[in-house]
């Protein structure tokens, strides 16, 4: 017995260090001076950290970092809205109304979320050339605030769980669907609901392929795409494109320690589909 | 046709609306734009020219005449084969691990989860980095082992292999679910088989194994999926380079509708990857009726 807990604890650690080893090299990278970088062979502590790196490359004058990281902001915050209001309201149908033909319509919800998006990228990027929306934001927030299949089954799943008699005494009190909804349901499926947000918020914020295709102007693109041309830059400062990648990710990882149960039950119940 | 009361048409109407957004969005999202596809698939459409039907010329074109097709298809299937159940072991052994009753085990957990949190853009830059050849640490850290430098990103088996090590890094979310279908499993059956004298390793086998398929099973899908729409790991550590070596089909599609601007050559490869990714699916779902355990019965 104490064999296998020791060799348990060895594997572990073993693993864990080399798992822990390039996050430790990101962040690293992201406080050399441009010389330490390109120093072979590589430093593996360096002193004093450059800590003026991250300013540096906010502020870095080529490129509009913080204009970029404020639409990324912008986008994702409209994304999650668009993702709690419409995929609430789809789940609830899904789950807590009674309708002919429901179960059979939500099967073609499952069966779509195997589509990938990037099959349709193509006609839809012909479609919004039509439409005159393409170098706007529009192709990448708008199916968010289409009920994404995902989230809906996500925030249905949770909803499915709650007792019916809770429907049933509102009804009986006079409250209307929408108040049920609003006043019974909701409160009982917030972790759900928290769950798909976090979610929604990281698939935007790590979207890249869509507003690489849909998005011209630098005064428009997101972070994600920012940063790649950020370190196609000729004559690129390499240690403040770490920076800026550590900036970049810094936001979901501060999310991640306050809402770490959120993160890990949205995944779960991810994994439970079919 | 059946008859509906006036009630269960209230009924219909209001639920109707209710997921009338996934309705819209399904249609103008999803179902529009892949007969789009098909219909423009049939055309040599591009920006400078007009549309024009020539059949299916570039289906023909796609298997005849195109190397690059082959080429890439060829990578991406290697690229799953390899990384689909790379992922799924390392993820079921992992949780494995994680699941013992062992002091601090929390903390071992997020250790393993953090690196998916990472921004994918972020990531693969750092990857670049520590897998270039002259200057990266992984080069550094095998000559220190007698092994000479290898030119990771310059050949497509060593930058297979590298996609293949990322992924696993950034495998966290695999390993949770993993975790969340062995916490799953009642205890009571392990205890009932430690009384019978089974030994861990045989318990592995015959309770954990065929308790987590359907985990395995939900996980293969995805990860088929996942393998064959990969792009963004490509497209940021080697932009399909040097000469092709790494051209994933998903890139191969993407320079083709926005480089080189064959919107109607790019509509084919999209109807094809999703013939395959439809097949695949299909495939995975008739072959689960043998090994996939539902309980019950």
């Amino acid at each position: 017995m104490k064999r296998r807990v020791v060799s348990c604890y060895f594997i572990l650690t073993v693993l864990a260090v080399l798992f822990m080893f390039p996050l430790y090299w990101f962040f690293l990278n992201s406080l050399k001076s441009y010389e330490q970088l390109f120093q072979f062979p590589p430093k593996f502590w360096v002193w004093p950290l450059r800590l003026k790196n991250y300013p540096e490359a906010y502020h870095y004058q080529a490129l509009q970092f913080g204009r970029m990281l404020k639409n990324s902001g912008i986008i994702t915050v409209i994304s999650v809205f668009g993702t709690v209001l419409s995929s609430t309201i789809v789940a609830y149908g899904f789950s807590r109304l009674k309708w002919r033909g429901r179960d059979q319509m939500f099967v073609i919800v499952i069966l779509t979320m195997i589509i990938p998006t990037e099959v349709v990228l193509t006609p839809l990027y012909f479609i919004y050339s039509k439409l005159h929306l393409l170098d706007t934001w529009f192709p990448i927030i708008a199916p968010f605030f289409f009920a994404k299949p995902f989230y809906t089954f996500i925030i249905r799943q949770s909803m499915m769980g709650i007792p019916v008699e809770m429907d049933e005494s509102a009804v009986i009190d006079g409250s209307n669907v929408w108040q049920r909804l609003i006043y019974v349901i909701l409160p009982q499926a917030k972790p759900a609901l928290m769950a798909a947000m976090i979610m929604a918020m990281q698939d935007q914020w790590n979207n890249y392929l869509e507003p690489l295709i849909f998005i011209n102007s630098n005064t428009k693109q997101t972070i994600s795409v920012g940063l790649t041309f950020f370190s196609g830059m000729y004559n690129i400062q390499w240690n403040l494109v770490f920076s800026a990648a550590a900036i970049v990710a810094l936001p979901i990882l501060v999310i991640f320690v306050f809402f770490q149960r959120y993160f890990i039950q949205g995944i779960v119940v991810s994994g439970v589909k079919g | 046709m059946v008859k509906l009361s006036k009630k269960e048409k209230k009924q219909l109407r209001t639920g109707l609306l209710m997921i009338s957004p996934w309705l819209v969005g399904v249609i103008g999202f999803t179902l529009i734009p892949l007969l789009l596809a098909f219909g423009m698939s049939l055309t040599n459409y591009s920006f400078l020219s007009k549309f024009k039907f020539i059949g299916f010329q570039n289906y023909i074109t796609m298997f005849t005449k195109d190397p690059l097709i082959w080429k890439s298809l060829g990578i991406t299937f290697i690229y799953a084969i390899l990384a689909v159940p790379l992922q799924l072991m390392f993820g079921f052994l992992l949780a494995n691990l994680l699941n013992q009753k062992l002091r601090g085990i929390v903390v071992y957990r997020t250790i393993f989860y953090i690196p998916c949190l990472i921004v994918v853009v972020s990531s693969t830059l750092l990857w670049r980095q520590m897998l270039d050849t002259d200057f990266g640490v992984i080069n550094y850290l095998i000559t220190r082992l007698g092994i000479r430098k290898v030119s990771w990103l310059s050949q497509t088996a060593t930058i297979i292999a590298s996609t293949v090590l990322i992924s696993l890094w950034q495998s966290g979310k695999l390993i949770i679910i993993n975790l969340s279908g062995l916490q799953g499993i009642p205890t009571s059956l392990y205890e009932a088989a430690d009384l019978d004298g089974c030994s861990k390793l045989r318990q592995v086998f015959y309770i954990t194994m065929p308790l987590m398929t359907p985990v395995l099973f939900m996980n293969l899908i995805m990860g088929l999926i996942g393998a064959f729409k990969s792009f963004t790991l490509i497209k940021i550590l080697t932009d399909g380079g040097p000469d092709n070596a790494s051209l994933v089909y998903m890139l191969y599609l993407y320079k083709n509708a926005f480089v080189n601007f064959k919107l109607g050559y790019a509509n084919a490869m999209s109807i094809l990857l999703f013939v395959i990714v439809g097949a695949l699916t299909i495939l995975v779902f008739r072959s689960s009726e043998k090994w996939v355990y539902y309980g019950g019965e």
